[in-house]
């Protein structure tokens, strides 16, 4: 998302990234209990990742988090000035976004040119990449209950699958 | 909405919460609607910031997440 963000800046797009609650609290990295807690994991996350992108601190009660679906780790693009929603996603996949900030691009183009273009709804099924050793590894930089906790999750997702892909 | 919620979970529980979370996110917002506005706080500067204030100057990528 990085590298993303950087090549589409000169294009129009703004990347912001919304720090919310704790996904997979542990006693390194707790839940928040604090803003100014909250703070300090935001600029802890933001080292750790290297994020380079505005970091946009979401209130204690998470109401901008709550106020697009509370998933841990969802994407949306909005258009500049009316704020309609161009795409929203489940869970972030760079190569999806590419793919959508292409067509919107292109149909930008089109809107300058004085063509006239017209809504419609789209619907996709993304497929994006697993990544469980990377992901592994940040719940054991979150602390041992994170881990615990995940372990948990995979025996009972044995007798309750999960809803999403 | 379950009544006993809590936003800032202590431990990651796969359950009813998770459960909500998705359903929620299913019917919360669709393509074409306004995106809703609100209010964060910029973390390079502590100051108070708008989404309306980023999208009446470009399109805007919005990705939420922690840690995990």
């Amino acid at each position: 998302m990085e590298k993303l963000a950087v090549e589409y800046q000169d294009k129009g797009f703004l990347f912001v990234f919304i720090y919310t609650r704790e996904a997979h609290p542990g006693e390194i990295r707790p839940c928040h209990t604090s803003f100014e807690q909250k703070l300090d994991q935001a600029h802890a996350f933001q080292k750790e990742y290297d994020i380079q992108r505005p970091i946009l601190v979401d209130s204690l009660d998470g109401a901008a988090h709550r106020a697009y679906g509370s998933l841990p780790d969802m994407l949306y693009l909005v258009g500049k000035g009316n704020r309609l929603i161009w795409f929203r996603a489940d869970w972030t996949d760079a190569d999806t976004l590419q793919l959508i900030l292409e067509y919107q691009i292109k149909r930008l183009e089109t809107r300058q040119g004085n063509r006239k273009v017209g809504p419609n709804y789209c619907e996709l099924l993304g497929f994006r990449p697993r990544m469980w050793d990377r992901f592994v590894k940040h719940l054991h930089t979150n602390g041992p209950q994170a881990v615990a906790d995940w372990e948990a999750a995979m025996e009972y997702w044995k007798t309750h699958p999960p809803r999403h892909g | 909405m379950n009544e006993d919620y809590s936003y800032n979970y202590e431990g990651y529980d796969p359950g009813e919460r998770e459960e909500e979370d998705f359903a929620r996110f299913q019917g919360i917002l669709s393509v074409g609607q306004e995106a809703p506005d609100f209010e964060v706080t910029r973390l390079e500067d502590g100051e108070k910031i708008r989404l309306s204030d980023l999208t009446a100057q470009s399109h805007v990528v919005l990705e939420f997440g922690s840690f995990t």
